[in-house]
């Protein structure tokens, strides 16, 4: 049994999915109209890395102490090994112990 | 080796992690009785891991259509700005190309051929092929998770639901350009965690890539002091 409207679960699904796609085909096209160099170029350089470090940060804190630990685990474990996987394991090994104790 | 074989093999070490944040959102599906061909469309069409789960909770009969979709594309917004920086990867290739490849692109195959591009190695076929890979480990992982149920025991206890953020740290580890990052990144982190305590949604995620993005412009140029500022090379361990 589905209790949910078929018609509607698909018309999410369709609007969801052609937002996506449009910020991600948008994105790529408008950003084709920027200079490459100067400051823009220096903000475009450093998105990368400032995203992915905004879409990690808030759960550290939202962690607290084990979150700390297990994000300098990550953190200093990425740069020595330039491995993700083991990076990965190492802090979420941290949380999950971290979280017996705490 | 070609691009699209570089791309998968760069993706490969992630894939456990894919699979277990996949399945536990399949889990938290089939909780809510969801049809097994809604979470395939969506990883299909939709295919973003944060947004599905967004979607997966907000799924409540009557569905609110329009709140749902505006939460998909506030947690998306991201992806503007993922897509005008694989301006220069693109750089000569047709239309089709890039209305087609950009379908695929989520922040894991985009992070790891953007570490790729630092290496010199990275293309358009990098990214697709990273993009392909991670849309059958995602399903399987979603399909998994809904065909298991309630076997997976707590995900909280296995802190599965801290693994994307050791992903997404590790990612922006392996991305980290020198010491005129460090002002970027702690103006980054700063906006992100007041945002995300202070304003409702998805916001700080924007908030805090475009504010350190905006420092790192305001910032002097990198000093090059007769060195070349070309990236260490490190071999890869996997």
């Amino acid at each position: 049994m589905n209790p949910y409207s078929q018609d509607n679960a698909l018309l999410v699904i369709l609007l969801a999915s052609v937002a996506t796609y449009c910020l991600r085909a948008g994105g790529l096209l408008l950003a084709g109209r920027l200079p490459s160099g100067g400051r823009v170029g220096r903000a475009l350089n450093a998105l990368p890395g400032t995203i992915l470090i905004s879409l990690a940060a808030p759960a550290f804190f939202a962690e607290g102490v084990v979150g700390f630990a297990g994000g300098a685990v990550t953190l200093g474990l990425a740069f020595l090994t330039k491995n993700v996987f083991i990076a990965m394991v190492a802090g979420v090994a941290v949380v999950a112990l971290g979280r017996q104790f705490f | 080796m070609s691009g699209w074989k570089r791309g998968i093999r760069a993706n490969l070490p992630i894939a456990p992690s894919v699979v277990a944040y996949g399945g536990v959102l399949g889990v938290l599906a089939a909780q809510k009785s969801i049809a097994w061909t809604h979470i395939m469309a969506l990883n299909v069409f939709l295919f973003a891991g944060s947004a599905q789960f967004v979607l997966v909770d907000m799924w409540t009969a009557p569905l609110p259509v329009l709140e749902m979709a505006l939460a998909a594309l506030i947690v998306n917004l991201r992806y503007l700005l993922i897509g005008a920086s694989l301006k220069d990867l693109f750089r000569g290739q047709g239309l089709f190309r890039r209305l087609t490849f950009m379908h695929l692109v989520a922040d894991e195959n985009w992070a790891m051929t953007m570490v790729a591009v630092r290496k010199g190695e990275g293309d358009v076929f990098h990214l697709l092929g990273g993009g392909v890979f991670l849309l059958l480990v995602w399903s399987s992982g979603t399909m998994l998770g809904m065909y298991l149920g309630g076997v997976i025991p707590d995900p909280e206890v296995l802190a599965l639901d801290f693994a994307f953020t050791a992903v997404f740290t590790a990612l922006a580890a392996s991305l980290w350009q020198g010491r005129q990052d460090l002002l970027p990144w702690i103006v980054a982190i700063a906006a992100a965690v007041l945002t995300e305590r202070f304003v409702d949604g998805k916001w700080y995620i924007l908030v805090g890539g475009m504010l350190g993005a905006v420092c790192a412009a305001f910032l002097p140029e990198p000093k090059k002091d007769g060195k070349p500022t070309e990236p260490q090379h490190h071999e890869e361990a996997a």
